[in-house]
């Protein structure tokens, strides 16, 4: 793991970010260790989970965790910035505001048990395909399984979820 | 005060909440929860969540960097006057380097802007009498020190090469 593929790594999801409407903290030298934090994680899990929480080693147990984690949406709404403010409002990324403290998300609202929707609720179309979402930027796709990587986010196919 | 830090080698705000301690000069026990399984449990047990940084002090537990909520819990901890040295028992120094120092509080690091600096006290003073009260040790400065109010001004006897100096403090 070196400085370069760091920098890579940041300039990979600054670019694809903005292209999506995310932003980077702009204090570049704080985000530049945050890529070192996931690149380490990404070689000691084989998954780049979130640098900033305590990850179980288990994929399936850290999928919320996985950057950009299942919490990044809400707590951009909510504060500007995700837990670790890797990611971050507009404002902030502009200089305009600075980050304030995030409180810890994950556990505080109760996730649905596995298996909690009934099979007809699952979407279809019309034609009996089904549709699936992706749980990182929302991308919807019928087909008869989830794309290997989302189009749009390039988030792994293990974070789509069958639409209802 | 007792703080312990929780952290992962990989967190941005874990080094951001370790390099504020620091600066505010308060020593905590760091714990790195990705390599010690006993802590990271303690912390998930404490916290009840698996983000880091957690800070404990004093049993608080603070989640993340959150430096109004850690500045509101040091200042709790810090809001008795201060002499801003280091100090330590002459006597043990005058064993340790055979400097023919009288008894005393030795002092060996004067914080800048502090009433011990405001006060003229250097490094190498040896602290004789604080408060009117005789001081044979680093302890009886704590000790004289624990009733010292904010506003207070109290005088200072040190030894300085052989000389005795007289000064006052300001709290």
């Amino acid at each position: 793991m070196s400085a370069q593929e760091a920098r890579a790594l940041y300039e990979r999801l600054k670019r694809e970010g903005e292209a999506a409407g995310y932003y980077l903290n702009p204090d570049v030298e704080f985000v530049l260790d945050l890529m070192e934090g996931l690149l380490a994680n990404e070689q000691r899990y084989g998954y780049p989970s979130c640098p900033c929480r305590l990850a179980e080693g288990i994929r399936e147990k850290d999928l919320d965790i996985i950057c950009p984690c299942d919490y990044r949406d809400a707590d951009l709404a909510e504060y500007g910035a995700c837990y670790c403010a890797l990611y971050v409002s507009e404002e902030i990324a502009r200089g305009e505001k600075s980050p304030q403290p995030v409180p810890e998300r994950r556990g505080t609202e109760p996730r649905p048990p596995a298996g909690e929707h009934k099979e007809e609720l699952v979407g279809f179309t019309r034609s009996g395909i089904p549709v699936w979402r992706c749980k990182v930027c929302g991308y919807l796709c019928a087909r008869p399984q989830p794309p290997l990587k989302c189009p749009i986010c390039k988030a792994d196919r293990d974070r789509f979820e069958r639409f209802a | 005060m007792s703080v312990a830090v929780y952290t992962t080698p990989t967190c941005g705000f874990c080094h951001q909440v370790k390099a504020y301690l620091t600066q505010r000069g308060v020593s905590f026990t760091e714990y790195d929860v990705s390599r010690d399984p006993q802590a990271a449990a303690e912390m998930v047990r404490l916290s009840g969540q698996r983000g880091v940084p957690v800070v404990l002090i004093d049993g608080q537990v603070v989640v993340g960097f959150n430096q109004p909520l850690l500045d509101q819990l040091l200042a709790r901890q810090t809001t008795r006057p201060k002499l801003g040295a280091m100090i330590a028992d002459a006597g043990r120094i005058t064993a340790r380097k055979r400097l023919p120092l009288p008894a005393g509080a030795y002092v060996g690091r004067v914080d800048s802007g502090s009433a011990a600096a405001l006060a003229g006290l250097q490094p190498g003073d040896v602290i004789v009498q604080l408060a009117g009260q005789p001081v044979r040790t680093d302890r009886d400065v704590d000790r004289i020190m624990a009733n010292v109010r904010f506003g207070q001004t109290v005088d200072l006897l040190a030894w300085r090469d052989g000389q005795t100096i007289r000064t006052t403090v300001q709290f």
